[in-house]
């Protein structure tokens, strides 16, 4: 409890947010350096479980990078240096002894774009189970139907699972990814901007699908869409410039933030500085 | 551009199916008197070539090869007769010889060919345009399908096919495994720096050179170290053979492949990539289900330069083992059926050996005009099909990336 | 309810939150109509633990005004709602507000009852005041009740009648000022009299406010300040 204490600094997030709670990720003293510049900055950031936690900020805070943290996607970017440590779900991510292949069977990821493979709808969502070394036509069927499910999209695509993924709309193709990363049952979802690419209609419904899934799991969503977060975060962490400013309960950010830089992000008073 | 490309080769076809018809046409047949410097002679022979000043004509070929063109002025010429019931007979081993009339001429030796060994008996002299049509396509039809005996060019088709198949089969998981190596585990490291310079300068090397390459890497040394091994009396792998030819060819078209391939999986969509490391993939499991996948219209693409890049090669072939006349096919319905260690025959060695090593210059000229036609159908025809299934492959992919 | 189709937003979170925003609004009416019964009571009876009651529960009032007005903050700040929910969320500021007041003034007339203590007054001037008091109960429940029922027609009908209750205070205040120029020593119980029936009549005025608050959040009109009160002229006609 007191190293949790230590971790947090009181001007970013009040001290007895999270009491309590567990957490699923934690990053502390976080900085990511691509080759030339720095795009993290000693991020301290607690994500409870089973709680929609999002993360704002403008074009080039470091979001994503952040987000890629968590399950080190990050190491595909030549260049990219990670110092300080990330926990998921108690485990360090950067440990030697950490297994990429099972770190991120544990955290899901959803994409801007969606990106189903050039597959079967079917196929898409058994693709991490048989990784995973399931064989089981039978078993594959159950997993891929309840994944569908989980994802708003079985009633949709039932009478389609055979035909390519890259024919569903767009609304449907984010949530076919959804339920592909649901099917291998991570325990944490990260969202990089996932409802970018949506209609306003489709949105909602993703929006509402997120609502759901704190249910079951920690959501750690970034987005550029204030309103989403808004709509559907428990907690909020603004980032700017690479740190983060203000991590509080959503109620708390978008009606009376602590600080200016965020009341003036959430208000749009933001000055672009430096492009 | 491509319309350009296209004109260039029209115009290559138009000339070679111009020279290879003359390869089938029918010749008509005079009966000729003359004088030479050995006084006067007389003799029944087809007319090759007439002009206001000169003949040149070929008399009946009584030894295997042994056509002997006589060049005769018009002004020595004292009788030219197109007689009606001339006929031209080509037999079974290729010859062609010439009689007046249903009795079988006899050779200067004293023997007669018998009847079984005749393949055509044509009335040359009194052709309508539909025979003349059709006996060009049954000549065109043997010289494809008939054997090198006989003058056809079948067992350096069957060579020329199964090389390039083999040398696919060889050169594609070599290609695409060191492109994957290239492209997605050396990074930009020095290995991978010096490795792509290689590709790139050998891709400019002279096919003669890896013919050499070949034949002291693969034939005398590999090839002479199985022997060795073995302890065969007779070289069975230390002289040229399919598999030598085809690994030569491999290497020659490397580079092709490698920098084809690499080019493709530069294409897949990064997005792709990391949404199948997200789902717990391994860096292979990712590349083999789904970068690969994805590339798969590269791949052919890689596939179809190497194919077009080998099947034109001779150079190299002849040092490696593509040789005039090959005894056997390397594919037959023996065990185990596709000989590796068997010389073998191909087009573009025909093509060679007709157009310069013959002793029938102009009739075998016109041949090898129409081996370099086939070879040019077999190349476009491998081609086309891989460029057809390639382009399913991007419709399907273009489809599926709406 | 269903004629603003509250309950079919895409978001299933936004549906409860609405429908538990005009639930809390309701409960908050009827408190608030408890709180002006009890008050009424207590003044006919000049009953003082009735009294202390109302003055205890509008500590109540006062905290469901603060609580609805931080969930109405928590939509605006949350959902960016527009059109009826928007309007729904302003309507219900207004009408929180409108429902505190009276609140207050129910707690005013229960004060006025303590402060009547044994003071007689003729039989005739209770009996109007009790009149007015059941009127302005009846327009609070209705008006409350047109807001359940999200029905714009009846809160027209309800705005209206606020005269009656405009009526009666005319009538009461005469009478009352005619009582205190002939009897100074009973000006003190006619002058609490007097503000019992203005804080009567300013319930009636809150609830005229709130009718118009039903209007504008199922009509979309704003019909403050437009004498449509007075008119007998229809709502004009708007979208289907």
């Amino acid at each position: 409890m007191s190293a949790r204490e230590d971790a947090v600094d009181a001007a970013v997030m009040p001290p007895d947010l999270l009491a309590g709670r567990e957490l699923a990720l934690e990053a502390r003293g976080l900085s990511l350096d691509y080759s030339e510049r720095r795009a993290l900055d000693a991020v301290n950031l607690q994500v409870p479980r089973r709680r929609v936690t999002a993360l704002i900020g403008p074009s080039g805070c470091g979001k994503s990078s952040l987000l890629r943290c968590f399950n080190r996607l990050n190491d595909e970017i030549a260049g990219c240096r990670v110092s300080g440590e990330v926990r998921v779900l108690g485990l360090d991510a950067y440990a030697e002894t950490t297994a990429l292949p099972e770190l991120r069977r544990r955290v899901g990821m959803v994409f801007q774009k969606p990106n189903p493979f050039p597959q079967s709808v079917a196929d898409n969502v058994a693709f991490g189970l048989r990784l995973a070394g399931l064989r089981s036509r039978l078993e594959l069927d159950d997993r891929v139907e309840a994944a569908l499910r989980a994802a708003g999209l079985w009633e949709e695509v039932r009478d389609r699972l055979d035909d390519s993924a890259l024919r569903l709309s767009a609304g449907q193709q984010q949530r076919l990814v959804i339920a592909r990363a649901l099917a291998v049952e991570p325990e944490v979802l990260l969202m990089d901007e996932p409802a970018s690419m949506l209609d306003p209609i489709s949105t909602l419904r993703f929006e509402e699908l997120v609502v759901a899934l704190r249910e079951r799991y920690s959501v750690l969503l970034v987005t550029h869409n204030m309103q989403q977060a808004a709509r559907v975060a428990d907690y909020t962490a603004f980032l700017q410039a690479g740190r983060l400013l203000e991590f509080d309960a959503t109620d708390r950010i978008f009606t009376n933030p602590r600080l200016r830089g965020t009341e003036d992000y959430i208000t749009g008073r933001m000055r672009e500085d430096r492009g | 551009m491509a319309g350009l490309c296209l004109l260039a080769l029209a115009a290559v076809l138009a000339v070679l199916v111009q020279q290879a018809v003359r390869a089938f046409a029918p010749v008509p047949v005079a009966e000729l008197r003359w004088r030479s410097d050995a006084g006067e002679q007389q003799m029944l022979a087809a007319v090759v070539f007439e002009d206001a000043h000169e003949l040149v004509v070929r008399g009946s070929e009584w030894q295997r090869r042994g056509a002997e063109y006589r060049r005769i002025a018009r002004a020595d010429l004292l009788q030219l007769d197109w007689p009606a019931d001339a006929r031209s007979l080509r037999l079974h081993d290729g010859r062609e010889i010439h009689r007046r009339g249903l009795a079988l001429p006899q050779a200067p030796d004293g023997s007669r060919p018998a009847a079984a060994d005749v393949a055509e008996d044509v009335a040359s002299n009194r052709l309508s345009r539909g025979e003349t049509a059709g006996l060009m396509l049954r000549r065109a039809w043997d010289f494809v399908a008939g054997t090198a005996q006989g003058g056809g060019v079948f067992p350096a088709l069957v060579g020329t096919v199964v090389l390039v198949l083999l040398m696919s089969v060889l050169v594609m998981p070599l290609g695409v495994l060191l492109a994957l190596w290239l492209h997605e585990y050396a990074g930009s490291g020095r290995s991978a720096r010096v490795l792509r310079a290689a590709m790139a300068n050998l891709a400019g090397v002279p096919a003669v050179i890896y013919g050499l390459f070949g034949l002291v890497l693969f034939v005398n040394g590999v090839g002479g170290g199985v022997d060795a091994l073995m302890h065969s009396a007779t070289p069975r792998w230390g002289g040229g053979g399919l598999l030598w030819s085809a690994l030569t060819l491999a290497l020659l078209t490397l580079p092709v492949v490698v920098i084809a391939t690499e080019e493709g999986l530069a294409r897949v969509p990064a997005a792709l990539r990391h949404g199948a490391l997200a789902l717990g993939a391994t860096r292979a499991e990712m590349l083999w289900r789904v970068v690969l996948p994805v590339a798969r219209p590269a791949l052919l693409t890689a596939f179809i330069l190497a194919v077009a890049r080998a099947a034109g090669e001779v150079a190299p072939l002849m040092l490696v083992g593509a040789v005039r006349y090959a005894p056997a096919l390397p594919l037959d319905g023996e065990f185990p059926y596709l000989h590796l260690s068997r010389q073998f025959m191909h087009l573009g060695q025909s093509v060679y050996d007709l157009a310069l090593a013959g002793g029938d210059a102009p009739r075998d000229m016109a041949q090898a005009h129409a081996a370099a036609l086939l070879l040019l159908v077999v190349v476009v025809g491998l081609n086309a099909a891989a460029i057809v299934v390639r382009n399913r492959l991007r419709e399907r992919a273009r489809e599926l990336a709406v | 309810m269903d004629r603003l189709h509250l309950g079919q937003h895409i978001s299933q979170q936004f549906n409860s939150e609405l429908a538990a925003l005009t639930k809390q609004v309701l409960a908050m009416g009827g408190l608030v109509e408890a709180q002006l019964a009890t008050a009424l009571e207590a003044l006919a009876a000049r009953d003082l633990r009735q009294v202390a009651h109302v003055v205890a529960r509008e500590d109540e009032v006062n905290a469901a005004e603060l609580e609805i007005d931080a969930r109405c903050t928590q939509i605006l700040a949350r959902r960016q709602p527009a059109a009826s929910d928007l309007r729904l969320v302003l309507a219900v500021v207004r009408m929180v507000a409108n429902l505190e007041r009276i609140g207050d003034e129910a707690e005013r007339i229960a004060r006025i009852a303590e402060k009547l203590g044994n003071a007689e007054l003729p039989e005739h001037y209770a009996f109007k005041l009790a009149q007015m008091g059941s009127l302005v109960r009846d327009q609070l429940r209705g008006t409350l009740d047109t807001f359940a029922r999200m029905d714009e027609t009846r809160a027209l009908e309800r705005l209206r009648r606020d005269r009656e209750v405009d009526v009666l205070y005319k009538e009461l205040t005469r009478l009352l000022v005619d009582l205190m120029q002939r009897e100074s020593e009973r000006v003190p119980a006619a002058l609490e009299m007097l503000w019992g029936a203005r804080a009567l009549e300013r319930i009636g005025d809150r609830c005229k406010n709130i009718c118009e608050q039903v209007i504008y959040l199922v009509r979309g009109k704003d019909v403050r300040h437009t004498g449509l009160s007075r008119s007998a002229a229809p709502l004009p006609e708007t979208k289907q």
